[in-house]
């Protein structure tokens, strides 16, 4: 194995395993009433149209 | 998908042609492509996921919103550049393994499929993105709070969903699809260069450098975003700072490490690098000086005392001296990181030029390693202004006060300008290095400027920007309108929605957008895209090379001209806001000014970041077959 190879495989994983703890984390969160829930689903719904 | 697969065949032709029929570039264009897109929506989800919380927790603390907000940026940062640097890396090494590992010097220009697939994905996310959002923007804010004097973001506007999205599109799947290209496209055009001088060298680490930088900088990232606790009382920008701040010291130190790789001489490598970082910050102080409360915007708020022909001519000005300091920045940072590379070279027995090259790709690297961090500030912005509007609409306005909600939308702005900034420097330094890839790959030597064809090609480059601004800027014109008339419909035909009594159909707003913009990005795509192949095949490989600098220098001059034009005519129409003028003659000034600039910041100047790289791509993936058919008709 090559010296700077466990570099770039250490930060790919480190990088996405962070980013998906994040995202659990966020949605773990409390989204709000559900009028609040409801305006989101409409943004997401019209991002996924999209 | 019809565009997609066509190239595709035709990116098959090349395969037949060079390599045996293994579609090692066709391959990696797809893989790019849907890597591309797949990055953008990413950016969606982390900010729709977040928006509602964000907006939750302002009603827990003032702080809160804004540490949810960037940790959703967050994950949109470190995705986009892991992904980049994954897809990258394991083509990478597939196409290495496949190819024998003795034929490592090969292996860059198969992977260059990936820079291409991820440019195209990314013209279509910022151009159809910038399209969307603008002609959602107008059409919510002219007809929703002129003609029917609603506030902005109120449930009762058709298209105030539409311009919800448009904010996620725009500036989250446009921006997270744009960096990802930039540095993917910089990725694999620094390989191409370092291989050629692994065949001088024997040093593979040429090669693999700008993924140990790469890597370096998403480090950096996870150490500086560490840093963002904003304090009680203090504005948001400041915590964000801290954090960039801290993940450029942090890189820098990771670099000294890893370019200590290199050997005797490693240190001219290493200030090359830290160049490019301070070119950047410089780029970031300039932005922000142009678009903030400070003597350009001030200027043009003084101007509207006059109307709106000289508040548009003084915005104009602004935007026209923008570009000089950023520009200086950037040939600092690369004459300067030549020199440095040559002596690197002349200490290690190099040929200079090559090495200065090599120089000028550390530089751009050391540029994009901040990439994660500027674009977790950057989905901040989203995040933060869709909070605010589901603040609004979800009726907890007076509940969290209105300061959390103004504090939220004044640093969701300022992130986006920062973010802008950055990819403006940063997509110069890529197209300018993409292009010594080029030269590479066809061996030019030099450009004859006496020779009609060169000088054709020069200009023809020059004049592709403005023809593509002005498709865009019209295409935004156009949707706006359909969708104001949509909206007059509603409030005229759907009765009880200015009463609150009955509720809009938002999705007609939404489709209306998506519709319009899909349709109008058709002929400024394929236009970018024929056009270097056209001239690349009638005029010759040198002739492409001129029409690529033709194309870089005029656009990269007017995408600084419309974003930090219009970013400063939309500062400027803020500050007479905030200093109690609504409604008078210079704020009626101001917000005329504020429209022209909206399609220039947010649909024609971004997408000409995207522009610059994707003709580039275009050029490095069709440079052999351009070298093949000229010598043919040299017989």
């Amino acid at each position: 194995m090559l010296p700077w190879e466990p570099i770039i495989a250490i930060s790919v994983v480190l990088g996405i395993s962070i980013a998906l703890l994040l995202r659990y984390l966020i949605s773990r969160m409390n989204p709000g009433t559900e009028r609040m829930v409801k305006i989101s689903n409409a943004i997401r719904k019209g991002l996924l149209h999209t | 998908m019809l565009v997609l697969a066509v190239l595709t065949v035709l990116i098959y032709g090349l395969d037949v042609a060079m390599n045996k029929g293994i579609p090692f570039v066709s391959a990696s264009f797809m893989l790019g492509t849907i890597s591309s897109l797949l990055a953008g929506y990413v950016s969606m989800d982390a900010a729709t996921l977040t928006n509602t919380r964000a907006a939750q927790a302002a009603r827990e603390s003032k702080t809160k919103p804004l540490t949810v907000s960037f940790m959703g940026g967050l994950v949109l940062g470190l995705m986009v550049v892991s992904m980049s640097l994954a897809g990258v890396a394991g083509m990478f090494y597939l196409y290495w393994m496949l190819n024998g590992w003795s034929n490592v010097d090969k292996v860059p220009k198969l992977v260059m499929g990936f820079g291409f697939g991820a440019s195209l994905a990314a013209l279509f996310a910022q151009l159809g993105g910038g399209i969307y959002t603008k002609a959602a923007d107008v059409g919510a804010d002219l007809v929703g709070k002129v003609e029917a004097g609603i506030p902005e973001d109120d449930p009762r506007n058709p298209a105030v969903i539409a311009d919800n999205v448009g904010d996620n599109v725009g500036d989250c799947a446009g921006r997270g699809a744009d960096l990802f290209e930039s540095i993917s496209a910089e990725n694999i055009g620094s390989m191409i260069i370092g291989a050629s001088l692994y065949m001088i060298t024997r040093n593979m680490y040429f090669i693999f450098f700008p993924l140990v930088a790469r890597a370096s900088g998403l480090i950096g990232t996870l150490i500086g975003s560490v840093f963002v606790k904003p304090k009680e009382g203090e504005m948001p920008v400041a915590s964000m700072r801290r954090a960039l701040i801290a993940s450029v010291l942090t890189t820098a130190a990771i670099f000294y490490f890893v370019t200590s790789w290199f050997g005797k001489g490693y240190i001219y490598l290493y200030i090359s690098s830290l160049l490019g970082m301070f070119a950047a910050l410089a780029i970031e102080v300039a932005i922000e000086y142009y678009t903030e409360i400070h003597g350009p915007v001030k200027e043009i708020v003084k101007s509207t005392e006059t109307g709106p022909a000289t508040t548009i001519l003084s915005g104009l000005a602004v935007g026209m001296e923008a570009p000089v300091i950023p520009t200086i920045a950037v040939l600092v940072a690369l004459g300067a990181s030549y020199y440095l590379g040559s002596l690197f070279g002349i200490e290690n027995g190099i040929d200079p030029h090559y090495a200065g090259i090599y120089g000028t790709v550390a530089a751009t690297i050391g540029m994009l390693s901040l990439t994660g961090i500027i674009l977790a500030m950057d989905g901040y912005g989203p995040i933060a202004d869709n909070a605010s509007g589901i603040i609004e609409m979800g009726g907890i306005e007076e509940e969290v006060g209105s300061e959390v909600k103004d504090v939220l939308d004044a640093a969701g702005n300022t992130t986006k300008s920062l973010a802008k900034g950055f990819a403006m420097g940063s997509a110069v330094m890529a197209s300018l290095l993409l292009f010594q890839a080029y030269v590479d790959v066809v061996k030019i030597t030099q450009f004859n400027l006496i020779e009609p064809r060169t000088l054709i090609g020069l200009i023809t480059g020059a004049a592709l920007p403005f023809f593509f601004s002005s498709r865009a800027i019209r295409a935004v014109g156009r949707t706006a309108f359909e969708m104001i008339k949509e909206v007059r419909r509603q409030f005229r035909e759907i009765p009880g929605i200015l009463e609150g009594k009955n509720e809009p159909d938002y999705a007609r707003c939404v489709d209306i957008s998506t519709r319009a913009a899909q349709k109008e990005m058709i002929v400024p795509g394929l236009v970018s895209l024929a056009a270097p192949v056209v001239v690349g095949f009638l005029l010759g490989p040198v002739a492409a090379g001129a029409f690529l600098i033709g194309v870089t220098a005029s656009g990269i001059m007017l995408a600084f001209l419309m974003n930090t034009g219009g970013a400063a005519w939309d500062n400027a129409k803020k500050f007479i806001e905030r200093s109690g003028r609504k409604g008078t003659d210079e704020h009626k000034a101001a917000v005329i000014g504020d429209t022209v600039g909206d399609p220039l910041k947010d649909t024609a100047g971004p997408s000409l970041h995207v522009l610059l790289k994707l003709v580039n791509n275009v050029a490095i993936v069709m440079g052999a077959a351009f070298l093949m058919y000229s010598l043919s008709l040299l017989g």
